[in-house]
């Protein structure tokens, strides 16, 4: 029988997934011979033997992939026969070179590994550091390329016998799962005070258990940072958490035992429960049943909760051993990113936890966790970390130079070109304070010793006060590199053209917050006949001054006033007694007007996302906002309330030119005046109207792709009257499946124009 | 002057050398500003000054000229008067030039020289020489007034003496001259009382050197205000200035009109309150030694090794950010 030899080049997620094992196993079992090796481009394989045994290889390479690896790139090449080689082997690591394999992420325990911690009779009995090379800890644990074990954060546990022998045992399930341990040689859980003073107790699990149960808040350290957790059925736990941290009303996740547990608290479509139980664990957010079993402060005035199940065996023993829901929010102060290390912890939120579920397994890359929503069965990302980043795409041709996209200010992501891959990080935060633009560095600084990388061209926002605009100015001048800006509206149209490699024309969408214009004005009601160089601003929201700036982003009743003040005279204004209702005294109405007037710190805005907040205030939802989205949440909470799925009660005519005019909807709420409004029907009135102003245009612009765009898009009420309303429209529609639709996008789609920019 | 010389205003005569102008000299600024050296009328003042010397010059325009807590002239005298005093100077002899616009009135330019006259008192310094140009309608507002001064130095105060562990204390509340100029010149209607701090400072400065505090380093708080002042500090030393957010003192207001307009009141001028460095030992002194002035004189921060040449703000519940060069354009970053 004729022998040959062949060569596997493999790149993609092929490290710390049970590559190697895998191909062993196969390789084995069809009698071929040669060898597997792990390097810093993915993995190299030799395999050798008759052209049957090797398409039978070949279609396990191909079909019958280990659960977390992901194959990007494939080739195959002839090598020469070597006919003294006797068996297949699996050969050491070679060092790295021109890196291009993908950053495994975070997985959550698989059933095998549950199993394990279940059964008394295995070693890895309660063991809450266990995992396999198909679940556990990855991107958290990575110091550098490969991932093997002394680049990781277990180098200093030092395996037992028996964990060698599984790690060593290519047919075992643990084979080269780099965090491989047992209760002999690996991490261990510890009980501390709140600070940080470690206290001796049998069962550190058990005792934090008792601590949950009497409603006392604590620390857990768990896979990409620590959690504040308290009892989520204790409305004075939950209080008491609230109040210490000083967050009011902004809603709080919940962390249940498993699927059964969540049907008792919400109710989802098939695609839901699907997103809540898959192996990236997110966040979920589906809409709470009215079972009382949560405390009311949990998420206040919100139909919806942000759900997810445990991920590691100490979440899954801890939910386990409780049987009741648990609040679980990032334990960080207001703004900056979840803290890693117990010494910040007790510095920063000593005075909020009752105790620390500690434990001596470092993290090195901080990770929160990652949020979604499903509407009408797809996937809506709000934040991509845990599980799901960093992420790696293949790019169809090699960029002309490492290329950074330092993102937006708010929800800010990086995003990395070089070789044939673009790689965006985890959710970074809002660079607003030290310790977040720390993380930004930090979080640059593992992704360029990763892969070895020297930025050579920056992409920024066109904002200049960004943080990270200031930055990468910084960088660009005391470097000089090039530097590229892109507008903010077409950074998020870019992105989501990005996710589906699209170049050409689309109409887009940006329907946002605030963002930097090239006309010097605040945009956020954009819409675009975009592509890859370029965009024209079709249509755009009748520009409104905000008053006072920022200040009208966080009193939203400004940006009522305003709108007010476009169409009536102050006297108007005064006696329509929408004021008085907004708790606006007659000295702060008159000041107000004269800022307007003579636009002192008053720049002019076209944001979508800002008229939402008016139209929240109209409604009497909120007057001033504790937390970002939350106009816009109240807004569609109080429009699932009304049952008149049709109502058509108001309008934002999409005109023949290019603005469109919010008159016709202030003259509405100025005739209607406060008393006669009922929140739910005009709240999903305007939701209606605004949708009808987008299918209108939609109509207009029959040839391009759609792309829809900006944090008011995360609007759940106002996605599913589009796909109940757009008919043939929705065959165009790209629908951004694995790039989040606020900010967090803007490094995405600043890159995808740099790297069409060659 | 006489009933009829309030309704009268200035003519370009007024500035023409002639009989009107000298007139004007006699009856005005001669009066006001009168002083053995001054009324010598020579072409230059003759003085009398050894040892080391601080010199300083400045040009003065505000609009409205009036307001509350002081006025354009006041502002002159105070503002070159600070300048001698922030280098550690006694404020001694101050020129003074007019440029008038034609018809200012009488009443107005003999209300601003009454001012100032009124405000070198309280530093003991005299006005001795002087100017006035008169310039067409259109060719400038209403009035510019120039002063420099020059005065001995009896300390040496400079940021480059600033050390690590130093400790920053400010004179006064922040942020009033700004706010309050701003709510006069546009018409805004404001609870409570709301007064430029705009005052001479060499008392304070004086009571301090007196004492034997060792000054490092000292600056009026003016353009730019308490965020201009401590960025060029940090910048120009090469060391980080951690300022904690709530020792800051800022008049309820000035905070309520900062709310009202999105302004950051550390960013907003001051004409009478300054920034100081002493090494920490001395700080409670200084304090102390302020507060005999204004009550609400505080320390506000320290001179450490990290973030070079950037100032910390901490807020009280331990998260930091930049405090930042002010800029022009205020443009929301939120999205
Ligand atoms: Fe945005
Ligand atoms: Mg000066
Ligand atoms: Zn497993
Ligand atoms: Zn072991």
């Amino acid at each position: 029988m004729s022998l040959r030899r062949q060569h596997y080049r493999i790149l993609g997620t092929v490290q710390g997934v049970g590559f190697r094992p895998f191909v062993y196993r196969h390789a084995t079992e069809n009698a071929l011979t040669g060898n597997v090796l792990n390097d810093a481009n993915g993995v190299a394989i030799e395999v050798q033997g008759t052209p049957g045994q090797l398409a039978a290889f070949e279609d396990a390479m191909r079909n019958q992939l280990p659960p977390l690896a992901k194959v990007d790139h494939l080739s195959i090449e002839e090598h020469p026969v070597n006919r003294d080689e006797a068996q297949f082997t699996i050969l050491e690591s070679s060092g790295k070179q021109d890196a291009q394999v993908a950053l495994a992420t975070d997985k959550a325990s698989c059933d095998d590994c549950l199993n394990d911690i279940r059964n008394p009779d295995s070693r890895y009995f309660n063991y809450p550091f266990t995992n396999c090379t198909n679940c556990g800890p990855r991107y958290t644990i990575i110091r550098d390329l490969p991932y093997d074990r002394p680049n990781t954060a277990m180098a200093g546990f030092r395996m037992c016998p028996e964990c060698a022998r599984e790690y060593k045992d290519p047919l075992n399930r643990r084979y080269h799962a780099q965090p491989v341990s047992c209760p002999h040689c690996g991490p261990q859980l510890s009980w501390r005070k709140s600070n940080g003073q470690p206290i001796a107790v049998t069962d550190p699990l058990l005792h934090c258990c008792t601590q949950l149960a009497k409603g006392k808040i604590i620390a857990i350290k768990g896979l990409g940072g620590y959690h504040l957790m308290c009892d989520a059925t204790s409305d004075l736990a939950v209080d008491t958490l609230r109040r210490r941290k000083r967050r009011p009303s902004k809603p709080l996740a919940v962390m249940v035992k498993d699927r059964a547990s969540a049907e008792g608290l919400v109710k989802g479509t098939p695609e839901e429960w699907a997103m809540l139980c898959s192996q990236e664990r997110p966040i979920t957010l589906m809409r709470t049943l009215d079972s009382g079993a949560l405390a009311p402060s949990v998420a206040p005035g919100i139909d919806r909760l942000g759900l997810f199940l445990p991920y590691t065996p100490i979440h899954q023993l801890l939910l386990e051993r409780l049987e009741r829901p648990l609040v679980a929010t990032s334990a960080n102060l207001s703004g900056e990113p979840v803290i890693t290390e117990l010494s910040q912890l007790v510095d920063k939120l000593g005075h909020v936890v009752d105790g620390i579920l500690d434990h001596d397994r470092p993290i090195l890359n901080a990770c929160d966790d990652s949020v979604v929503q499903v509407v009408g069965g797809r996937p809506q990302w709000w934040r991509l970390a845990r599980g799901v980043a960093p992420q790696t795409e293949r790019l169809a041709t090699q960029a002309g130079c490492t290329t950074l996209a330092v993102g937006a200010q708010q929800k800010n992501r990086l995003a990395l070109a070089f070789g044939q891959r673009a790689i965006t990080s985890p959710h970074i935060g809002d660079l607003d304070n030290l310790a977040t633009e720390g993380y930004f560095e930090h979080t640059l600084s593992q992704l360029q010793r990763i892969y070895d990388l020297k930025v050579e061209r920056l992409v920024t926002d066109l904002h200049p006060g960004y943080g990270s605009s200031q930055w990468a100015q910084n960088l660009a001048r005391r470097r000089e590199l090039p530097l590229l800006q892109v507008q903010h509206h077409h950074a998020h149209i870019l992105a989501v053209m990005a996710e589906h490699q699209y170049t050409n024309k689309v109409l887009g969408f940006a329907f946002d917050g605030t963002g930097l214009g090239d006309d010097g004005q605040m945009w956020g009601g954009e819409v675009m006949l975009a592509d890859t160089r370029g965009y024209t601003r079709l249509h755009y929201l009748k520009p409104f001054r905000l008053i006072g700036g920022e200040q009208a982003i966080k009193h939203p009743v400004r940006v009522a006033l305003s709108l007010m003040f476009q169409h009536y005279s102050l006297e108007e204004v005064q006696a329509s007694g929408w004021p008085q209702k907004f708790g606006i005294k007659d000295m702060a109405l008159k000041n107000m007007h004269l800022m307007w007037q003579r636009g002192i710190n008053a720049p002019y805005s076209s944001s979508m996302g800002r008229l939402f907040d008016a139209m929240a205030c109209f409604l009497q939802l909120c007057r001033e906002t504790d937390f970002d989205g939350q106009a816009g949440m109240l807004l569609e909470a109080a429009a699932e309330q009304c049952p008149d799925r049709e109502v058509n009660l108001l309008s934002l005519p999409a005109s023949i030119g290019p603005i469109i005019d919010t008159a016709p909807l202030v003259h509405q709420m100025m005739t209607l005046g406060h008393s006669k409004l009922d929140t739910a029907t005009w709240a999903r009135a305007f939701v209606n109207a605004v949708a009808q102003m987008m299918v209108s245009l939609m109509a207009r612009y029959p040839d391009y792709p759609v792309v829809l765009s900006g944090g008011v898009m995360m609007n759940r009420c106002l996605l599913e009257r589009l796909q109940a309303t757009m008919g043939e429209h929705q065959a165009r529609w790209l629908w951004p499946e694995r790039t989040a639709v606020n900010d967090g996008s803007i490094a995405q789609g600043q890159l995808w124009y740099a790297l069409n920019q060659e | 002057m006489t009933a009829t010389d309030n309704k009268r205003r200035i003519q370009l005569s007024h500035g023409g050398g002639g009989v009107e102008m000298n007139e004007l000299i006699r009856k005005l600024f001669f009066k006001y500003f009168s002083n053995e050296i001054l009324i010598r009328d020579e072409d230059a003042a003759r003085l009398d000054l050894q040892g080391p010397l601080a010199f300083t010059t400045d040009s003065f325009t505000v609009s409205p000229r009036q307001f509350k807590g002081g006025d354009l002239g006041k502002i002159a005298v105070a503002g070159t008067v600070n300048d001698l005093a922030m280098a550690g100077a006694i404020p001694q002899y101050l020129s003074c030039g007019f440029i008038i616009e034609e018809g200012l009135t009488f009443a107005e330019l003999e209300s601003l020289v009454k001012s100032m006259a009124e405000e070198l008192e309280k530093s003991g310094a005299r006005i001795v020489c002087g100017d006035t140009k008169v310039v067409p309608k259109g060719a400038a507002d209403g009035i510019f007034i120039n002063t420099s001064g020059v005065g001995q130095c009896i300390a040496s105060p400079s940021w480059k003496q600033l050390e690590v562990g130093d400790r920053i204390l400010v004179s006064r509340d922040v942020g009033r001259h700004g706010a309050c100029i701003l709510a006069s010149r546009e018409g805004m209607v404001l609870e409570g009382d709301l007064a430029s701090d705009c005052a001479t400072l060499w008392d304070d400065v004086k009571r301090l050197l007196d004492a034997g505090i060792e000054v490092r380093a000292m600056r009026d708080a003016t353009r730019g205000g308490l965020a201009a002042v401590l960025n060029e500090w940090a910048a120009s030393r090469e060391l980080g200035i951690q300022v904690q957010q709530d020792q800051v003192p800022i008049a309820d207001e000035v905070q309520g009109l900062c709310e009202l307009f999105g302004f950051e009141p550390m960013e907003l001028a001051n004409e009478g309150t300054f920034v100081l460095g002493v090494p920490a030992d001395q700080a409670d002194q200084a304090l102390a030694l302020l507060r005999q002035g204004q009550q609400s004189a505080a320390i506000i921060g320290t001179v450490v090794e990290q973030h070079l040449g950037k100032v910390v703000l901490s807020s009280p519940w331990g998260s930091q950010r930049y405090l930042e060069l002010p800029k022009g354009e205020l443009l929301p970053r939120i999205c």
